[in-house]
Order: structure tokens, then C-alpha cells, then sequence
């Protein structure tokens, strides 16, 4: 098999759709008609792993095979891109700095503990960053801080509980924070200060009951993740982070991705630099029979 | 809820307090709903606005608000309230429609361009025939607004007004017309389109617009446009390239031969267009614009997008007409790139280069030393192309990557040592024999035993399925099927007592591919006992393999199986019943047809089309009514292709209700038809 001359299995119409029910049912991730090809490839390595002729025998597994569950997860790892690096969307984050880390100050005095909720982490560099700009902010001396970041890829996680990362992990981060890191033969890892600030967990969003491990938190960064989910899906997961921010709470989305369509119930707050969401901290009135739900 | 409590709710100043209150009116609609809908929809939060506007589409026609709504969008001064009111109507739809049209004759000024706005948000079926007219509206506006409605609605009668309007004296009305006809992805013909490519302002939205006509006039405007300044109008350009050589396939040729020779500036557009930063429909179309101009230059940006599985087959394949002209290039950018990239441009440079003369030389050279890069896939990539350019001195590293390299390069140097067996089978004989083929590297070298053969190939095979590692074992039964001999069915029958259930089941699938006496014997004996494991797979697994063999004998254990709680041993059952042909399935298929499980309804399916007869058409046809899109495809398919008057008549009666759009074109293309209902040859 080469790459011009391809002669391995190929995908058709109808087991591309299959698939993709299946995938979708699994966690929400949508794919579009014209990324068959794209699902052809990368799921060809899954086929060699287990000795498959075709993508009928690889729909039957996953409908099937006592494995059924793992091998998901296999196929959702191959099917993600899940490329990330430190102070991704700086701009966002400035703002989160600036003008969101104080109001949670403020908002959690009481309680002296902070939870943030890297959601879709991948390899963990949003949550490490996360960690360094509440420490680096002095504003939570003393407090229980604690930033949990999730995926529903196991492989990725691994890399992310170990903290070492290769220069494009670092081609957006400002050289003033270089002191958090430790130089090692494999690559910069994160400092163990910092790393004993984060957890990690595999969850799947979709599956909103699981989340609850998470606890309260005081903001959500679900970033360029809403954008491989269906709709329906989105809103399940929009609503799992409604339930688990306290009143206050903020939501932050990736710069294309907005609750337009998705959700009514948090509001906008309009940073310096950015657009933000809320879960409103007024205690309302009335309730719907459906609870106070997005 | 009750009316006081909205109403004090209504007066709250706190914004989610009025908007918990609009959300229980839905479901209560205590006295005084509408009003305070409508107070709703004007409300200065815009998630009350939201709020009121969902509650108000679902009870709107029960509340007699039409005219209210219809109202608050006439309206001039509150924005929000117009939204939330357009909002409600573009849900409505057609139940609005009436409402709209009744108002617009007497409307004058904004509110008669707010109103043809709304009612194309309503897309009613007869809502064209007052856009079309009012497309001619004295009021400018207003004609610009209708323009968009039909845009919004669709269809061959808002097609025929906005192309009318192509031909107006006014510039501003022709761009809103094609801007509308590019939204609803209308084929304008040539003739009309070329009045426009003179007209400077509107030019640019014309190049979708020629991207669709499918005519060869078009191919010289796109070119010239990607000479432009701007970055939008060049992506524009090459997207619409694009569509002009995929839907009308002959016409890339013609476009291969205009781009290869276009100026510098726009060959450097082309190259930008590929960059990271750009969007990835517009770094495909131009990968696609590169790969017919053959353009050296811009194979960086397509090595980028095989690296992020982008690219698509038919770009794939234009690119394999460049030949060995690609391969320097290629090489150099392996030599100064790393990971995935490297391992892309050395694999494409071995896939285009000569096998002998110099330039294969170079890439010999190149893959040994990429055999030893620390980056699995760049090893896995030189072990693959090793196929095609090693020689006997080559394997010695590969078989020792077989023996110890992690899977994929392993699995690549035994692929490629099969190869090699017919231009240097010495050399990897006496290679592999050196080797443990029990060890944890046994799984990548097996394969090689089998295709080399000789009178030792079945002792080192059985020393191979003794390994303690499953993968050797799955892949010494794997290599077993290529010697069936007696003795090899035995050992593989062994194995199907092996303590792993994978083992087992690659086993059976070993004796499916057993056909010639006497292995066959030992194999259909052994996967009959199969039949009865614990395991399902294995009950699946010796079904199927029994199924190839054709074995009539089993018919008996095979039909239990169907009825097996498991699905995926009903299907492999009923499969080996179709495979074996079993004159009495009868009874079984019908039973099956019921099964809740779709691939046991599927494989059912298969059967009685197999059978033919005449109950097999209202058979399948019952199927058409399934729950699942794939059972009603494959049911649509196999009536198709029975092509009775009756099974065709009975698609075209299921077609009026079908919803899933593949299910339509399977139907549409059994009956001969194009994909919007019309026979070949009628358009509208």
C-alpha cells in the first residue's frame, strides 16, 4: 500500500453512514458527507490493528464485539484532530486574567476554592496554562485550587498526566513564562507546582450524568470542541455545564463557536477582549416544570 | 401559573425572571399570554426576546397573534421586537404566509420591505409570486429585499425571477440577483452570465456563478482571477475551478492546460491558497488547481494536507500524472522536514519515481537512511516503498524492523519482505530463517514464511503458533491459509481450542479459506464443533467460514443459529444460508424480517432477492416501510434491481414519503430519474 497507490479496503456510501451513526450515538461528534475519505483514512489503521477485511466487518465489530466500548474510543482517538499548545487564543485568555479571575475571587471568597474545567483538554496544555495564570495572577494564595481537564480519548490523557511537551506545544507562549517549566531529555515538562494544581479524568461529554465527578466548578473552557458535535449534542453538553457552574459561573467557547441557537440561559458578558458567557446569578422567581435548565 | 403572577413576573426589572415567566406560558397560557408574548418579543434582554419568541411560535396561530406579529414587524422603531417577530415567523412558515401577503399590497416604504423580508423567511410555497413581482418594486428596497426573499425560498420560479432580473439597468438589483442565484446554487447558462464579466462590481460574485455553468467559456475569467489583488476573490476563483472540473469531468483538461501557464503572481496566489492559514475547502481546491498545472512549487502545501488526510482521491490522483518530474522535488523536502511530513514526501517520491537509472537510485538511498529515522511513520513510509526499490542487500534491516520495530514499521518491513521474495527470495530466506518466529516479532515475519513456502514453511508456522503473543499466533493462522495443506487445516483446527477467543475466530476464518480436499475435510469437520462455542464471535466466525465452504451439511446447525439471541450470529448464519443456498429458507427469512436487529433484517433482505419469485417484490416492498434508513436502502436497492414494473412502481410510491436522502437518490436512480424527482431529459 503506498500513497498513489492506495489498494487497501474502501469505504462505501452506506458504511460511511453507518459509522457515522455509530460514532455519533457513542459522542455526539458529527461528520459531514463530504469527510468520508477523511473517515476512510484514518480509520484504515483501526481495520490493520485488528486484522479486519472491510469497513462491514469494522461496523459489525463495533456493533458486536464484547470490545465494542474500547474500540470507540480507539476510533474516536484516530478521528479527532486534537492539536493543541499553551496560550492558545491569548486574547481570551487576557481577558480571563484580567477581568474574569478577580470577579471569581470575589465570588468564591467564602468558599477559598477555585475549580476550573478544561473540557475536550486533549494533551493538557490548556489546563496547565490555566493553572499557571491563577498562579501567576497571586490572587488565590492560600486557596484550593484545582483545574480539571477531560477527554474522551484515553491515548491523549496519558500525554497529559506526564506534562512533557516538543517546541510546537510552546510556538504561542509568552517567554515570561518559561519559569514554569523544567527542561528534560524528552522535552519541557511542566512544573511539579504546577502539575499538582491539575487532574485529569476520561469522560465523555455526552454522557451528562458522569460529569458530576467534575463537582462545581467556577468557569468552563470548552474550546473548539462544540464544533465536531451535532447539534442535539451540543446542547446536552451545554446543559451539563450550565448544571455544574455555580451561579456566576463563566462559559468560554472558542473564537467560531457561540450558544446562538444552543442556549438561552446564560448571558453574554462583553470582556475587553472578548465575548464571554454567564450563568446568571440572580435566583430566579419562577421555575419551569422543567427545572432551571437552558 | 397564574395571570397575576405573569404579570407581576412581566414587571420583574431581573431579565431571567421574565424570561422563566414566557417559558411557562407556553404550557399554562394563562389570560393575558399574547400580550405579554408581545411585550416579550420587544423585551431589552435579548434571551427574554428569545424566550418569547420560542413560546410565541408554538401558540401564535392559537392565540389569533398573526396580525400582531405581522404588525410588530411593519414596525420601525424597536429592532429587537422586529427580530423576535421575524424570528417567530420563519418557524411558523407557511402558516404565517397568508398574513404576510394580505398586509404587503397596502404597505408602503420599510414596512413593505420588512414584510417581503419576513415572507421570505416564511419560504411558503406561495409566497414567489408576490416576491417576483415585488422584485420590480419602484422602491429599490424593496426590490433588493424581495431579490433575498427568493433567494431564501427557492425553487424554478424564484430561479426565473432573480435570472429576469440579471438583465436589469440597474447594478446594484443585477448583483443582488446573482448574489441570490450563487446562494441557491442555480446553473446560470453562459449566455447570461457574460453581459456581466464586464461589470466590474459585479464580476466577482459572478465567479461561483461560471464555477457552476459547466461550460469551457468560464475557464478563462476564473484564470485570469487568480492575477487578482485580493486573497477573497483568488480563494473564490479556485473553489470555482474546482466545481467547474468535477461537474464537467472533460473540462479539466482544458483547465490543466490554461493554469499551467498562467503569470507568476497568480501561480503565487495559488501556492499562498495553500498555506496553513487559509481556509481548508480553499486549500483543497487549490491543491486540486496545483495538481493540473503541476506546479513543483506548491508540493509543500500538498504534502501538508496529506499529512491531515485532506486531500481528496481525485486530487491523489491527478498528482500521480506528474511522474518522476515530482520526485526530486519531493526528496528535497523530505530532507529538510521531519515526522509525518518527511514520511508523506518520501513515500509520494517513491510512488512517482522510475525503478531504475539514476533518480531511483537516489530514492533507494534515501529510504535506507529513512529506515533508521527515530519517527515511526517516516520508517514505516521507507519500509513500505522498500517494496518496490529494495533489493537483496536491503534485507537484512528490514527483517531485523520486523523482528523488533513497534507495529507499524513492523508490520511494513514483513509487507515488504514478501515483496522482495520474488526478486531476492535467497536472500530473505536465509534472513528469516535466523529468526524466533515464536518471539514477540514472530506476527510481522510469518507472513513472509507463507509466501516463501518450501518444506519447512508449515514446521515454522506451527513453531509460530506456539508463541506466547496472540498477534503471532492470529498471524501464523493468517499465513496457514496460504498453505492449505491437510496437515495446515489440522493445526488450525487445533487452534481453535487456543484459550484466546481472537485466536479463535481468525482460526475459523483460517478453515474458511480451505477449499480443496483434503484440508477441506479437517476444516468443514472442525467448524461444525465451532458452531457450538460459548463464544459468539467463534459461533459467528465458523458460521461464515462454513458459508464459504459451501457446506450443505450444516444447513441444519446453521438455521438453529439464526434464531440466536446474539444478532451478530443471526447475520453470519443467514449469510453462510445465502452463501450455501439453501432451498428452504423460506419460513426463516420472513421470521427474520421482523428481527429487531437491521443486520439480521438486511442479510434477510439479501436472501429473498436471491430467491427471486414472485413474492419477493411485496416482500422487499415491506421493508421500504422499515424504521432504518440502511434496511429501507437496501431494500430500495434490491427492488431496483429486480426491475419488474411492479417493484418499480412500488419505489415510486414510497419515494413521495421517503425522508433520508441517500434512500431517495437509491430510488431515484432505480427508476432512471435525476435527483430532484425528473426523469431524464425533463427539467423544469
Amino acid at each position: 500500500m503506498s500513497i498513489l497507490h492506495d489498494t487497501g479496503p474502501r469505504m462505501r456510501v452506506e458504511e460511511f453512514r453507518l459509522l457515522r451513526d455509530l460514532v455519533n450515538g457513542f459522542c455526539g461528534i458529527a461528520f459531514q458527507d463530504d469527510a468520508m475519505f477523511v473517515v476512510e483514512r484514518r480509520l484504515r489503521e483501526r481495520l490493520q490493528a485488528l486484522g479486519l477485511p472491510d469497513y462491514g466487518a469494522y461496523h459489525q465489530f463495533l456493533r458486536y464485539h464484547p470490545d465494542a466500548r474500547a474500540e470507540f474510543e480507539r476510533a474516536v482517538d484516530v478521528l479527532t484532530t486534537n492539536e493543541t499548545y499553551f496560550f492558545r487564543e491569548d486574547y481570551q485568555l487576557k481577558g480571563f486574567r484580567d477581568e474574569v479571575l478577580p470577579v471569581l475571587r470575589a465570588q468564591a471568597e467564602s468558599r477559598k476554592r477555585l475549580v476550573l474545567w478544561s473540557a475536550g483538554c486533549s494533551t493538557g496544555e490548556e489546563v496547565y496554562t490555566l493553572a499557571i495564570l491563577v498562579e501567576r495572577s497571586g490572587l488565590f494564595e492560600g486557596w484550593d485550587v484545582r483545574v480539571f481537564g477531560n477527554d474522551i480519548s484515553r491515548r491523549v490523557l496519558v500525554g497529559a498526566r506526564r506534562g512533557v511537551y516538543g517546541p510546537s506545544s510552546f510556538r504561542a507562549m509568552p517567554p515570561e513564562y518559561d519559569m514554569y517549566f523544567v527542561d528534560g531529555p524528552d522535552g519541557r515538562q511542566v512544573h511539579p507546582r504546577i502539575r499538582a494544581m491539575c487532574h485529569f479524568g476520561h469522560l465523555n461529554l455526552v454522557e451528562g450524568g458522569r460529569t458530576a465527578i467534575v463537582g462545581r466548578v467556577d468557569a468552563v473552557f470548552c474550546r473548539n470542541v462544540l464544533i465536531y458535535f451535532d447539534s442535539l449534542s451540543r446542547r446536552r453538553v451545554i446543559d451539563t455545564f450550565y448544571e455544574r457552574l455555580h451561579p456566576g459561573g463563566y462559559l468560554m467557547l472558542g473564537h467560531s463557536e457561540s450558544l446562538l441557537n444552543v442556549s438561552t440561559a446564560f448571558e453574554v458578558v462583553h470582556l475587553s477582549t472578548d465575548l464571554v458567557y454567564r450563568r446568571p446569578l440572580a435566583t430566579p422567581l419562577f421555575r419551569s416544570s422543567k427545572g432551571d435548565r437552558p | 401559573m397564574s395571570a397575576a403572577d405573569l404579570a407581576k413576573a412581566m414587571a420583574s426589572e431581573d431579565a431571567e425572571t421574565r424570561r422563566l415567566a414566557l417559558r411557562a406560558i407556553a404550557e399554562e397560557l394563562p389570560e393575558g399570554s399574547a400580550e405579554h408574548l408581545l411585550r416579550g418579543l420587544g423585551d431589552p434582554d435579548w434571551r427574554v426576546r428569545k424566550e418569547a419568541a420560542r413560546a410565541t411560535a408554538q401558540v401564535a396561530v392559537a392565540l389569533g397573534m398573526l396580525p400582531a406579529l405581522v404588525g410588530a414587524i411593519a414596525q420601525g422603531e424597536n429592532v429587537g421586537l422586529r427580530n423576535a417577530a421575524l424570528e417567530v415567523v420563519e418557524t411558523l412558515g407557511e402558516a404565517a404566509e397568508a398574513a404576510l401577503v394580505a398586509a404587503i399590497p397596502a404597505s408602503i416604504g420599510p414596512s413593505r420591505k420588512f414584510l417581503v423580508e419576513a415572507l421570505g423567511g416564511a419560504r411558503g410555497a406561495s409566497a414567489t409570486a408576490v416576491l417576483s413581482e415585488a422584485s420590480e418594486d419602484d422602491d429599490p428596497n424593496v426590490a433588493a429585499a424581495a431579490l433575498d426573499a427568493l433567494a431564501r425560498v427557492g425553487g424554478p420560479i424564484a430561479e426565473r425571477a432573480l435570472r429576469k432580473r440579471l438583465a436589469s439597468s440597474d447594478p446594484f438589483q443585477r448583483l443582488a440577483a446573482l448574489d441570490g442565484l450563487n446562494r441557491l446554487a442555480a446553473v446560470v447558462p453562459m449566455a447570461e452570465l457574460q453581459p456581466l464579466l464586464g461589470d466590474r462590481l459585479v464580476r466577482r460574485v459572478a465567479l461561483p456563478s461560471l464555477g457552476r455553468s459547466r461550460a469551457a467559456e468560464a475557464i478563462a475569467p476564473l484564470v485570469d482571477a487568480l492575477a487578482e489583488p485580493s486573497a477573497s476573490v483568488i480563494d473564490t476563483a479556485l473553489l470555482a475551478l474546482t466545481r467547474l472540473a468535477t461537474d464537467a469531468p472533460p473540462l479539466a483538461a482544458l483547465i490543466a492546460e490554461r493554469v499551467s501557464v498562467v503569470p507568476m503572481r497568480a501561480r503565487a496566489a495559488m501556492r499562498q491558497a495553500l498555506g496553513e492559514d487559509r481556509p481548508r475547502d480553499v486549500r483543497i481546491a487549490a491543491a486540486r488547481v496545483v495538481a493540473l498545472a503541476r506546479d513543483l512549487d506548491g508540493l509543500a502545501g500538498i504534502v501538508a494536507l496529506i499529512v491531515d488526510d485532506a486531500l481528496p482521491p481525485d486530487v491523489l490522483e491527478a498528482l500521480s500524472s506528474w511522474g518522476e518530474q515530482a520526485a526530486p522535488m519531493l526528496l528535497a523536502l523530505a530532507e529538510h522536514s521531519e515526522g509525518a511530513r518527511r514520511a508523506v514526501a518520501l513515500e509520494l517520491a517513491g510512488d512517482l519515481a522510475p525503478l531504475d537509472g539514476p533518480l531511483a537510485e537516489r530514492v533507494r538511498l534515501a529510504m535506507r537512511d529513512a529506515l533508521r529515522d527515530p519517527a515511526p511513520s517516516v520508517a514505516a513510509a521507507a519500509a513500505r516503498s522498500l517494496a518496490r526499490f529494495g533489493t537483496a542487500g536491503d534485507v537484512p534491516a528490514l527483517v531485523a524492523l520486523a523482528e523488533s520495530a513497534p507495529g507499524d514499521v513492523a508490520r511494513a518491513s514483513g509487507e515488504s519482505l514478501s515483496a522482495l521474495v520474488s526478486r531476492a527470495a535467497d536472500a530473505v530466506d536465509r534472513a528469516v530463517s535466523d529468526t524466533q518466529l515464536a518471539g514477540h516479532g514472530g506476527s510481522a515475519l510469518v507472513g513472509v514464511v507463507a509466501t516463501l513456502g518450501g518444506p519447512h514453511a508449515l514446521e515454522r508456522l506451527r513453531a509460530a503458533l506456539s508463541s506466547d503473543d496472540v498477534a503471532t499466533r492470529r498471524a501464523a493462522l493468517e499465513a496457514l491459509a496460504q498453505v492449505p495443506t491437510h496437515q495446515a487445516a489440522e493445526l488450525a483446527a487445533m487452534a481453535l481450542a487456543d484459550e484466546d477467543v481472537d485466536v479463535q475466530t481468525t482460526a475459523a476464518s483460517a478453515l474458511g479459506s480451505m477449499r480443496d480436499e483434503p484440508a477441506r475435510s479437517v476444516a468443514v469437520e472442525s467448524l461444525r464443533l465451532a458452531l457450538a462455542s460459548d463464544s459468539p464471535r467463534v459461533q459467528a466466525a465458523a458460521a461464515r467460514a462454513l458459508g464459504v465452504l459451501g457446506d450443505a451439511s450444516a444447513v441444519e446447525s446453521l438455521r438453529e443459529l439464526v434464531r440466536s439471541r446474539a444478532p451478530g450470529v443471526a447475520t453470519a448464519a443467514l449469510e453462510a444460508l445465502r452463501a450455501i443456498h439453501d432451498p428452504t429458507l423460506d419460513n426463516l427469512l420472513v421470521e427474520s424480517l421482523g428481527h429487531l436487529d437491521t443486520e439480521v433484517v438486511k442479510q434477510a433482505l439479501l436472501a429473498i432477492h436471491e430467491q427471486g419469485g414472485a413474492r419477493a417484490v411485496s416482500r422487499l416492498a415491506v421493508a421500504l416501510a422499515h424504521a432504518h434508513w440502511d434496511v429501507r436502502r437496501l431494500a430500495a436497492t434490491l427492488l431496483g434491481g429486480l426491475g419488474t414494473a411492479e417493484s418499480r412502481a412500488m419505489l415510486a410510491a414510497h419515494r413521495a414519503t421517503e425522508t433520508d436522502d441517500l434512500v431517495r437518490s437509491t430510488i431515484d436512480a432505480a427508476l432512471g430519474v435525476d435527483t430532484n424527482g425528473h426523469r431524464g431529459g425533463e427539467r423544469s
